[in-house]
């Protein structure tokens, strides 16, 4: 029985009401480990006969939460958040910090595994070794802060009425989705605490499809026994040491929300007015504005982190008074910054308050407003076809905005559908291409992290990546880049995975022989080629080609416009021979589709059969 | 032979974009970060530009193959061969 | 900590993170394991980014030790913390009423009442809590026998803490948080 674990997952039915107890197999563990990894091994075992059949917006599709035998007892507790994906129709493994992993390994559970719908909207509610079905009519329709109010106190009073005796109970951890992914707006989010999104895949509109509002967990039990307790011991105490070894410049003090400038004008990769120029020069934009003129809180963490990246942003004067939020991160800065041509901090703030408030991923949701607000420049999309102008710079326009796609009004209808799909349905109303200003890769809109000064992403990172525009995981060599796969599945940060400790840490918790090498050559490509099977196999909507959508947004072609790389584009003989050159070191032919040879070596033959026929 | 490199990062600006490197015929990898240490002005051996060619953040694939799955700096190179070096990137 | 002198945690609220690394590095050291709710101190966050650390203040008058039917209760002569007998607790909860915080509480493991004894003098929350230099968590020496008055005042409720905190950070606003 391996260490780290909780020991059984939960495995709920919302349909049908039932909840039973599920393990896997030590053989299953050690190969997939958790968290994304697992994921996969579930979704393909259960679903994959029927792949292209299942609706990720319908009652078949799993949502998955899970956590994995890091997760909590290595610094940088996440839960990662999966199923099939509305955006890329493929599998992504979705992950942010919370106490919510804490608690429910507290509870005696490694993962919540839910099918089905609710016939009205439900919170799940774990405790020790407990879990039971509560009505969530009342919080159905509340933005974040709301539900995290209600739901909080609501607990809380619970456990102190069952407990009576017991003393005060801490607030339980708690993921819940949005307004966005209660009507299934494709881009929405997994949340948890104010403002954290387990943002790529949509997998809060699953979340939504499924009357699932959100999953609460209060965990009274020790974490789970680890294999070398001297061992862990010390590693913890080493890997918060080299945390601090550099004053924690990163990634505390510093944290992302410094990126809104320097991605722009050092490596002028940074998403400007749809992606249309990657520099921008606006020193007020960045770093200190944000930290003092709005961060109350310079550290702030979640479950066993010295990193302490987040900071807490709070406005105090004009118009947004009131408004909170974390950072924002670099990606919300980007994205509710200048890509919506937006270079005010407090603006930004604002905004990237309401998209979390909302319960949109900070990344995918924005980036269809910035794919709107340019067809408005294009003169595409009228102020008749909005209801208002869209213009560049316009918060209140962009607010209105969101909040149409979150009610999926008039055209927010056709925008909720992810930026892709929405450019799909748009060039057919209004007889012209406009997916050439999608910038996605297979539905899944791209982090902020460009191609085209080469300074950032490598041509064709995002092209053959199993998670698409997800720029935390992109692929490289087939080698290293299992790193996040690994991290994505152990379930914890990246920002404080101790250099050279990590694989140490994980058999001291383990006491599991597994090398970093084993599981880079082996291991890990496994669950790429889950992933990539699930991918190609695609359906019920689209069905991608590999040989067109394997491929950098048009966007990504353009020269760019201005700056220190003007001129300079992502190249696309390059893409091609690094795509060819990554199909190589993965195992895929040269058609990026996995070969038989290879997967019957990993022993997945089920996969094999499945692609035979993408091979015809 | 002739070796291609791509580089990117900082050392786009020190090597460019694309480049074509010739080597003799039974040249090994190091022999190429050799050349490529000229180019890239550096003082230290072993050093591309600031990074150690042998360090943690310097990504080297051959033929799209990390160099650290194969035999180094000792990886025989060949005619034809395609050197990519990937600088670490900006976080997110 | 000397003869003449002992401990006391000051709590800086507005620097504390919520990394809860105090709650493992307590339940480490009182448990063996990482045990977030078996740790003496405990981080409350009932109001988003106000993170509060709970635990004893160490109350001149002791309102929980008199409180206890079963003189389960006692207070150190070395460290002035006060001490819980396992044996003899029977788990009523009268201690956790007595508390002007109702700051302790029943064990999730043996159900007896969970007091902060401050570590025997050397506290591990607040070691933890100044490796990553947080120092929300500060040791106080101060004179035995002539220790602050002021003690008792900080013996409230999460509740209460969180709303003073909330305010000090977001104003007005907090009013529609707690």
């Amino acid at each position: 029985m391996p260490r780290g674990y909780a020991g059984k997952f939960l495995d709920i039915d919302l349909s049908k009401d039932k909840i039973k107890d599920t393990t896997f197999d030590d053989e299953i563990l050690r190969n997939y480990v958790g968290g994304r990894g697992l994921a996969a091994k579930i979704l393909w075992d259960r679903l994959g006969k029927k792949w292209e059949k299942v609706d990720p917006l319908g009652p078949e599709n799993l949502f998955l939460a899970l956590t994995g035998p890091l997760t909590a007892i290595h610094p940088g507790a996440r839960i990662c958040a999966s199923g099939k994906s509305p955006q890329c129709n493929g599998i992504i493994g979705s992950t942010a910090s919370a106490e919510f992993p804490s608690e429910l390994k507290c509870a005696g559970y490694d993962g919540v595994i839910v099918s089905g719908k609710a016939k009205s909207p439900v919170y799940i509610l774990v405790t020790d070794d407990k879990a039971e079905i509560m009505d969530a009519k009342h919080v159905w329709g509340k933005e974040a802060p709301e539900t995290i109010k209600i739901l909080t106190k609501e607990v809380r009073g619970l456990l102190e009425e069952r407990n009576p005796n017991a003393g005060k109970f801490k607030d339980p951890g708690i993921i819940y989705c949005g307004p966005a992914g209660e009507n299934r707006v494709r881009t929405a989010a997994v949340m948890m605490k104010i403002s954290h999104a387990a943002g790529y895949g949509g997998y809060g509109a699953v979340m939504g499809s499924k009357n699932l509002k959100a999953i609460v967990a209060k965990g009274r039990k020790p974490l789970p026994d680890v294999a070398s307790p001297g061992a862990v011991r010390l590693l913890w105490h080493e890997v918060d040491r080299q945390i601090m070894r550099r004053d924690r410049t990163w990634p505390g003090l510093w944290g992302t929300g410094y990126g809104g400038y320097t991605v722009g004008a050092s490596s002028s990769s940074e998403p400007v007015r749809n992606w249309q120029d990657e520099w921008h020069d606006e020193k007020s934009f960045g770093g200190p504005k944000f930290d003092y003129r709005y961060w109350v809180k310079r550290y702030w963490s979640d479950f066993n982190c010295s990193g302490a990246c987040m900071k807490l942003a709070v406005i105090k004067t004009g118009p947004y008074k009131g408004t909170f939020t974390d950072n924002p991160d670099y990606e919300l800065e980007a994205y509710l910054g200048p890509n919506l041509g937006v270079f005010d901090p407090g603006e930004c703030i604002y905004l990237s308050a309401l998209v979390d408030y909302l319960g949109y991923s900070g990344i995918n949701g924005p980036n269809t407003f910035a794919f709107a607000a340019e067809l408005y420049q294009r003169g595409i999309l009228t102020k008749d076809d909005l209801g208002f102008e869209l213009k560049w710079g316009d918060v209140n326009a962009f607010e209105a905005l969101a909040r149409k796609i979150v009610k999926r009004e008039g055209i927010g209808d056709v925008l909720a559908e992810g930026t892709y799909r929405a450019a799909l349905k748009i060039s057919e109303m209004k007889g012209v291409d406009v997916t050439k200003y999608a910038v996605h890769v297979k539905g899944v809109e791209i982090g902020a992290h460009g191609t085209r000064s080469g300074q950032d992403i490598r041509p064709a990172a995002y092209a053959c990546s199993p998670q698409c525009g997800d720029h935390t995981s992109v692929v490289s060599d087939a080698y290293r880049d299992m790193g996040m796969v690994f991290l994505d599945s152990a379930v914890i940060c990246s920002f404080v995975s101790g250099r050279g400790l990590l694989w140490d840490y994980y058999r001291a918790v383990t006491g599991w022989d597994t090398t970093q090498e084993e599981w880079n050559r082996t291991l890990g490509h496994r669950i790429i080629h889950i992933q990539r099977a699930a991918l190609l196999l695609g359906g019920p909507d689209i069905v991608w080609d590999p040989a067109i959508h394997d491929d950098n947004p048009p966007r990504y072609y353009e020269p760019l416009p201005s700056g220190p790389y003007k001129g300079q584009t992502t190249d696309r003989k390059t893409v091609e021979e690094m795509k060819q050159e990554y199909y190589e070191a993965i195992g895929w032919d040269e058609r990026g589709i996995p070969e038989s040879e290879v997967l019957k070596k990993l022993g997945l033959e089920d996969v094999d059969k499945a692609l035979d026929r993408l091979r015809k | 032979m002739k070796i291609r490199v791509r580089a990117f990062g900082e050392l786009m600006a020190l090597l460019g974009k694309e480049s074509t490197v010739e080597l003799r015929d039974e040249a090994r990898f190091k022999d190429l970060v050799f050349t490529l240490a000229e180019k890239t002005g550096s003082a230290k051996k072993g050093f591309l530009g600031r990074y150690n060619v042998t360090g943690p953040n310097l990504v080297i694939l051959l033929n799209g193959r990390n160099i650290h799955a194969l035999e180094k700096l000792d990886t025989a190179l060949k005619d034809g061969d395609v050197v990519t070096l990937l600088p670490p990137v900006v976080g997110g | 900590m000397s003869s003449e002198e002992t401990v006391w945690i000051f709590r800086d609220y507005l620097r504390c993170s919520g990394c809860r690394r105090c709650e493992i590095a307590c339940s480490l050291h009182h448990e063996g394991k990482m045990w977030p709710e078996a740790s003496r101190i405990r981080v409350f966050m009932l109001v988003p980014g106000v993170e509060i650390p709970h635990l004893c203040a160490q109350c001149h008058d002791y309102p929980c030790v008199s409180a206890c039917p079963v003189d389960a209760l006692s207070v150190s002569d070395e460290t002035i913390a006060v001490l819980v007998d396992k044996d003899k607790c029977i788990s009523c909860g009268k201690c956790i009423d007595a508390c002007p915080g109702k700051i302790p509480f029943l064990h999730p493991g043996d159900n007896k009442a969970v007091i902060c004894d401050l570590c025997g003098g050397d506290p591990e929350c607040v070691k933890i809590c100044q490796e990553a230099r947080f120092d929300a968590l500060v040791s106080l020496k101060e004179r035995r026998g002539r220790e602050n008055l002021n003690r008792q005042l900080f013996a409230q409720t999460p509740e209460q803490l969180t709303e003073d905190v909330a305010i000090n950070i977001f104003g007005e606003k907090a009013e529609e948080l707690i």
